[in-house]
């Protein structure tokens, strides 16, 4: 009954003008990040938050939650008519999407990809809805030795995940560990690793280092692999509604992937790509035709979009009630609400109903808009899909030094900008993922503080972590994850490999 | 990379242990985190650079490709040029020479587009930016000519 009363709310919050101009303006420009292939969602959100810092909280998660959700939808468009992915999660869509589009299945594919995601969207809201309340209530229970064992997990699994080298992903997050320690310390208050630099007594800003490590280096990469525009599927695209086998084909993968999506979205790390990987296997799988997939087969493109949609919305629930963001988007998610004055976590619900229901009532009418906006409006998107990256890259860039420069006013958030985006290239050209060391950057002040809690209790014994139940589960499950890379069993691979997680 | 790594563990971890004290188990102090993790990153990177010493092929050879490399180096110091004169020129002017910097040396251009596109981009983000959003870019020289 109270969910109904607070979701009553939420929608009474969504309504207020200003904040359904926030959830449009985020879905909006997530459509267009999604159709644009080279600026991922991460980046996105990152140079939109300098717009939310003079915004009610309300609409700063309305409208960057609506960016991330939006470019899980726009992203379709692109895989299915150019065979590019608009952003990592819609990979898999090319395989089967862009096969009908040559077929002249385009309508179809874009219609069944946007009414899977609407579908699964909405399972993952009502998931959302019913499991964060009891969720939020487990973790009053937490101390400092369940928070750590629990950071200790994400990290572990961002990096088990991530489908690169594990040693590369454990390298880098423990260099965002490091990095993290940067500026005052939360226990004494004593300045670390500052150089006496006044910039970096509040340690590495998040934005600078996420703006430079995703979009800059997205950027540097595109330009030196002169990115060009995909064949776009020249038929005129019809009949956008699905016929009647199409659902009947494509309804149980919706409903699978929206259900897995869902369940590996909470898992931190797991988020909109892997499951749009899991379930696109899953299909394969299940289905009494194998043969038709990578052919044209629509439940490679329904079970993969839904997916990655209902991922996107299940990734809220750790970043919502624990206080823990389960990939780079909610970290940065968590850095908006910060600059707010609000830190999330098992109060947030008691402390900010507002904030917690209006966005959840947010994502039903987010949902509802994507559908107006992706279906008759493709035509639209088709267009702006032929903008040349020769005139698209400067605007990123700008766009990233404004909103490195916007957050602080300095300078040295630009300079910090450009240094990690450096950084960032050469890692994308190793094969370094930057997912584990953003998570691990936003963690490690909470990570620090809470280990050092934990030792003070216990006297100094690291049994702590093992006596407590909660503790217990966590520390062994990330135990096992670091050992499994050594008991790698080689399988036969269903559906090509997954580039390396974003974390987006 | 690797060696990036190494140099920051050993870093962070004489730095934690010289100059924050690490404290013990019990009381772990400022430098506890920096000091362990930094040995954990120098283990992690010794590791990882004895199994990558005989790297596959392909695999940390080339950073830059040839031919292209020109476009990043020219990317990467359009950057630090306006990071460096935005203070000084100020947000307008500054962007206008990065665009058209961008769009004549980097994926050469016409003089008409470099100019046109420069100009509307430099005034479109003020006015959104400055004018709407109320961000504090600065003005620098065009100050007087501009509207707030």
């Amino acid at each position: 009954m109270d969910v109904l009363h607070y979701l009553y709310m939420g929608f009474g919050l969504v309504f207020e003008p200003m904040n359904f101009l926030a959830c449009f303006i985020g879905v909006l420009v997530g459509t267009l990040v999604g159709v644009l292939p080279g600026v991922g969602p991460v980046a996105a959100i990152s140079l939109i938050l300098p717009a939310t810092f003079n915004i009610t909280p309300v609409q700063s998660l309305v409208m960057l939650a609506g960016v991330y959700y939006g470019a899980m939808y726009g992203g379709s468009t692109t895989s299915i008519l150019v065979n590019v992915p608009g952003e990592a999660a819609s990979v898999v869509t090319c395989l089967d999407g862009y096969q009908m589009a040559l077929q002249g299945r385009a309508g179809p594919a874009l219609g069944i990809a946007a009414f899977g995601s609407f579908i699964a969207g909405t399972v993952g809201i009502v998931g959302l809805m019913l499991l964060a309340p009891p969720l939020a209530e487990v973790a009053l229970k937490f101390g400092p030795p369940e928070y750590f064992a629990l950071m200790v997990l994400g990290i572990t699994l961002v990096a088990y995940l991530g489908g690169g080298s594990m040693i590369r992903d454990m390298m880098m997050a423990t260099a965002g560990l490091l990095l993290a320690s940067i500026g005052m310390d939360v226990m004494s208050g004593e300045q670390r690793f500052t150089f006496g630099m006044l910039e970096l007594s509040e340690g590495l800003g998040l934005v600078p280092v996420v703006m430079g490590l995703f979009g800059i280096s997205e950027v540097l990469v595109n330009i030196e692999q002169d990115l060009k525009a995909g064949t776009i599927v020249k038929e005129k695209i019809k009949n956008l509604l699905p016929t009647a086998k199409d659902w009947s084909d494509s309804k149980w993968p919706i409903l699978r992937g929206s259900i897995l999506g869902f369940f590996l979205g909470i898992l931190p790390g797991g988020g909109a790509l892997i499951s749009s990987f899991a379930s696109y296997a899953l299909e394969v799988k299940l289905s009494k035709h194998p043969e038709r997939f990578g052919h044209g087969a629509i439940e490679g493109v329904a079970g993969p979009e839904s997916a990655n949609n209902s991922a996107a919305t299940g990734s809220f629930i750790p970043l919502l009630t624990l206080g823990i963001p389960a990939n780079p988007v909610m970290a940065i998610l968590l850095g908006a609400l910060m600059i707010h004055g609000i830190t999330p976590g098992p109060l947030m619900m008691e402390k900010y109903p507002e904030l917690f229901w209006g966005t959840v009532a947010s994502m039903y009418v987010g949902n509802g808009l994507l559908l107006v906006l992706n279906l008759p409006l493709i035509g639209l998107w088709v267009r702006i899909l032929k903008v040349p990256y020769h005139f698209l890259f400067p605007l990123i860039l700008l766009f990233c030094i404004i909103g490195s420069y916007t957050v602080n006013n300095r300078i040295v958030d630009v300079f910090t900008m450009i240094l990690f985006g450096l950084i960032g290239y050469t890692m994308k050209k190793l094969n370094f993922a930057a997912a584990p060391l953003i998570l691990a950057l936003v963690l490690g002040p909470m990570l620090e503080d809470n280990l050092r809690r934990s030792l003070m209790i216990s006297y100094g014994s690291f049994s702590v972590f093992l006596t407590r139940p909660i503790a217990a589960v966590f520390i062994g499950i990330a135990l096992i994850l670091l050992a499994a890379p050594m008991f790698k069993v080689k399988g036969k691979r269903v559906i090509p490999a997954a580039p390396e997680s974003t974390g987006e | 990379m690797t060696l990036v790594c190494m140099a920051l563990g050993v870093t962070f971890g004489y730095g934690g242990w010289a100059f924050y004290g690490v404290g013990w188990f019990n009381n772990p102090g400022g430098g506890f985190v920096p000091f362990w993790g930094g040995l954990v990153l120098m283990g992690l990177s010794g590791v990882h650079l004895l199994l990558q010493w005989k790297p596959r092929p392909g695999e940390e050879r080339s950073l830059l490709r040839r031919g292209h490399s020109k476009s990043l180096i020219l990317t990467s110091l359009s950057l630090l040029a306006y990071s460096l004169l935005l203070m000084r020129l100020g947000f307008v002017l500054t962007t206008f020479l990065f665009m058209g910097f961008l769009l004549r040396f980097v994926t050469p251009q016409k003089w008409k587009v470099v100019v046109g596109f420069s100009v509307l981009t430099a005034l479109l983000a003020y006015a959104i930016f400055v004018l709407w959003l109320g961000a504090a870019l600065p003005e620098g020289i065009l100050s007087d000519y501009l509207p707030l």
